[in-house]
């Protein structure tokens, strides 16, 4: 992991919430290139409301995010959204759409004017399904599958994009242990293959501790721990993090450390 | 390979159906005429028949398929940007807004211009819509939202038979189309006042559509894809509103085409994708609503009933059925 790099995605005193209600404030968050990022933190601690700011999906109250050394203000939404893909929590399930009509609107970026789909668009809808394991289920109906299927396939239309900056909420919500792996090894796999830079909010703090290169925790929209698995993961975050009270040891599988909660 | 041919086929059945269609309505009638009469008619200028069918069924028949087409294109828009399967101008007080305006300038004798008409329904059909906007606040029910534009539409339907009752003229063909719509005695004249702007309208559709089409993903997903969330809702609410006012300005407050057309189309086709279903829905509106103008004529020969109540009569069973497919299970 280099450190020296630029940061693509960057957010300076930035305050973000809801309507006039502030719920992250003054936040400073450097992302560098090809590097996973965990975001962690209990329910309503602002990670939805930051994701979401930092793509631009909610409007910013005050400082900047930078995309690429840029203000992501004075980008037009489509360049945004050709360099930053994003998969929010609250995304509904068309009722009666197929797994390849949610894929292909990932391309909705990508098209021109008259936004006809070309070849190109084929093959980008193709690797999609393939590295989410979907091109067998391509053809169904969203509200014909389980809940850890559909959530691959919103996966793979945030990969359609073609993006080099993915924001994921709670990617693996509704996966079993499965594809809970899967999905972390193509997390992986995207990162060191096809260079792309990834935060994700999730919520189990072991699979953070082993997929991710650095954790950012938050409360109460604040960072109160921001650092390698390592030096976020003790005892003394999780306890002023989480109200738990909770071993640390180390994974012997993956020397990364594992947390037990006593 | 089946929704190939599908997609190919269904559209050019549809123009079949449509062609077929404008030849019974150019033959059915006081006189009763063989298609080969009717189109002699049609192609001769100094045919003796000429006048029924040039310049009465034609315009007409001509007038039920634009209009029908707009309607469609506007039930089309609205569904899928308020993500409510039974959203339609009708349901959101758009249409009848509009009939209001015009049954005022037509029945007091405003003398406005037949091209400035759909305007004015326009501002009759955004101060409807917008009362029925204001008033659901931030739900999205879908029943809760049917149910104020019910409620807004049967209040301007009020004040249509009101404003009839004060005209001079109150008759009952008056009162028919701007209550109900109706097709009654259009001409020429009418067919290029609204012909122009459905075009225009289904063409901004056709714009729209992938924008539409990502907005049926939640509005946190549209906005990440770089689709301008709030400027796609008002405009294509915008284009739909008009596309109701133009219709409406002509043709009073033709019921359920708008809702019907975009569920056939999607049936018929398989996919709810804007983008798939917005070319054979605008086929499909002109095909209902010529159709059930053939109905209206001819189920009571000679008594013309207006067309509006052929479209409610087939469309309230099929929006009865509509909300309790789409009813929120408990
Ligand atoms: N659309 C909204 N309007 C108003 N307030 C909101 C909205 N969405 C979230 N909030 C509030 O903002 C705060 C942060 O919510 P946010 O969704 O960012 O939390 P989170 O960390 O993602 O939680 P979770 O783990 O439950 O997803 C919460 O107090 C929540 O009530
Ligand atoms: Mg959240």
């Amino acid at each position: 992991m280099s450190t020296t790099e630029p940061p693509v995605l960057a957010a300076r005193g930035l305050s973000a919430g809801h309507a006039r209600r502030v719920v992250v404030a003054d936040l400073t968050l450097e992302v560098r290139p090809r590097t996973v990022t965990a975001l962690v933190g209990p329910n309503g601690s602002g990670k939805s409301t930051l994701l979401m700011t930092l793509a631009r999906v909610l409007r910013r109250q005050a400082g900047e995010v930078l995309l690429d050394d840029r203000p992501i203000d004075r980008l037009p939404s489509t360049e945004v959204a050709r360099r930053l893909g994003v998969l929010p929590q609250t995304a509904v399930v068309p009722t009666g759409a197929t797994v390849r009509e949610l894929v292909e609107q990932g391309r909705y970026p990508q098209l021109g004017p008259w936004a006809m789909l070309r070849r190109h668009d084929d093959g980008a809808m193709r690797r999609a399904l393939e590295l989410t394991g979907l091109t067998p289920l391509a053809d169904r109906r969203l509200d014909s599958l389980s809940g850890g299927e559909r959530q691959r396939a919103w996966i793979a239309m945030t990969l359609a994009q073609e993006t080099g900056v993915l924001l994921l909420d709670e990617p693996t919500t509704y996966l079993d242990v499965r594809h809970q792996i899967d999905l972390m090894r193509l997390v992986e796999h995207l990162r060191d293959d096809h260079g792309l830079t990834v935060v994700m909010v999730l919520h189990d703090l072991n699979q953070a501790a082993r997929h991710a290169d650095r954790v950012v925790a938050l409360r109460d929209g604040r960072v109160l721990a921001d650092g390698t698995p390592r030096e976020v993961l003790t005892s003394g975050t999780l306890r002023s993090v989480f109200d738990v009270d909770a071993l640390v040891v180390d994974d012997p599988v993956t020397g990364r450390p594992l947390f037990v909660a006593r | 390979m089946i929704t190939i041919i599908k997609r190919v086929e269904l559209p050019g059945l549809a123009v079949a159906a449509l062609a077929v269609c404008v030849l019974a309505a150019l033959c059915l009638g006081e006189p009763r005429l063989r298609p080969a009469t009717a189109l002699a008619a049609l192609t001769d200028p100094a045919h003796p028949l000429r006048v029924p069918v040039w310049e009465v069924r034609l315009p007409r028949a001509l007038l039920g398929l634009v209009a029908g087409a707009g309607l469609a294109a506007a039930g089309l828009l609205l569904q899928d940007v308020l993500r409510n399967p039974i959203a339609g101008p009708e349901l959101l007080g758009v249409s009848s807004g509009a009939a209001v305006v015009v049954a005022t300038i037509v029945v007091l004798g405003l003398g406005v211009p037949l091209v400035v008409q759909p305007w004015a329904a326009l501002a009759g059909a955004v101060v409807a819509g917008a009362l029925v906007l204001l008033a659901i606040g931030r739900t999205r029910d879908p029943a809760h939202v049917a149910l104020v534009g019910a409620a807004v539409s049967a209040a301007c339907g009020g004040l249509v038979v009101a404003v009839v009752g004060l005209g001079t003229q109150g008759n009952v063909v008056v009162l028919f189309r701007y209550l109900l719509g109706s097709l009654a005695a259009r001409g020429w004249p009418h067919l290029e006042t609204v012909t122009p702007l459905v075009a225009a309208g289904v063409g901004a559709a056709w714009l729209l559509r992938r924008r539409v089409e990502a907005l049926t993903l939640g509005d946190d997903v549209a906005a990440g894809l770089g689709v301008p969330v709030t400027r796609t809702r008002v405009a294509a609410v915008g284009v739909a509103a008009l596309l109701a006012a133009a219709v409406a300005s002509v043709c009073g407050p033709v019921a359920f085409v708008a809702l019907l057309a975009p569920h056939l189309a999607r049936r018929l086709l398989g996919t709810v994708s804007t983008r798939r279903v917005l070319p054979l829905a605008v086929l499909l509106g002109g095909l209902l609503l010529a159709l059930a103008d053939l109905a209206s004529r001819l189920l009571l020969y000679p008594v013309e009933l207006p067309v509006g109540i052929a479209t409610t009569l087939v469309g309230v069973p099929a929006l009865v059925l509509l909300s309790r497919r789409t009813a929120v299970p408990a």
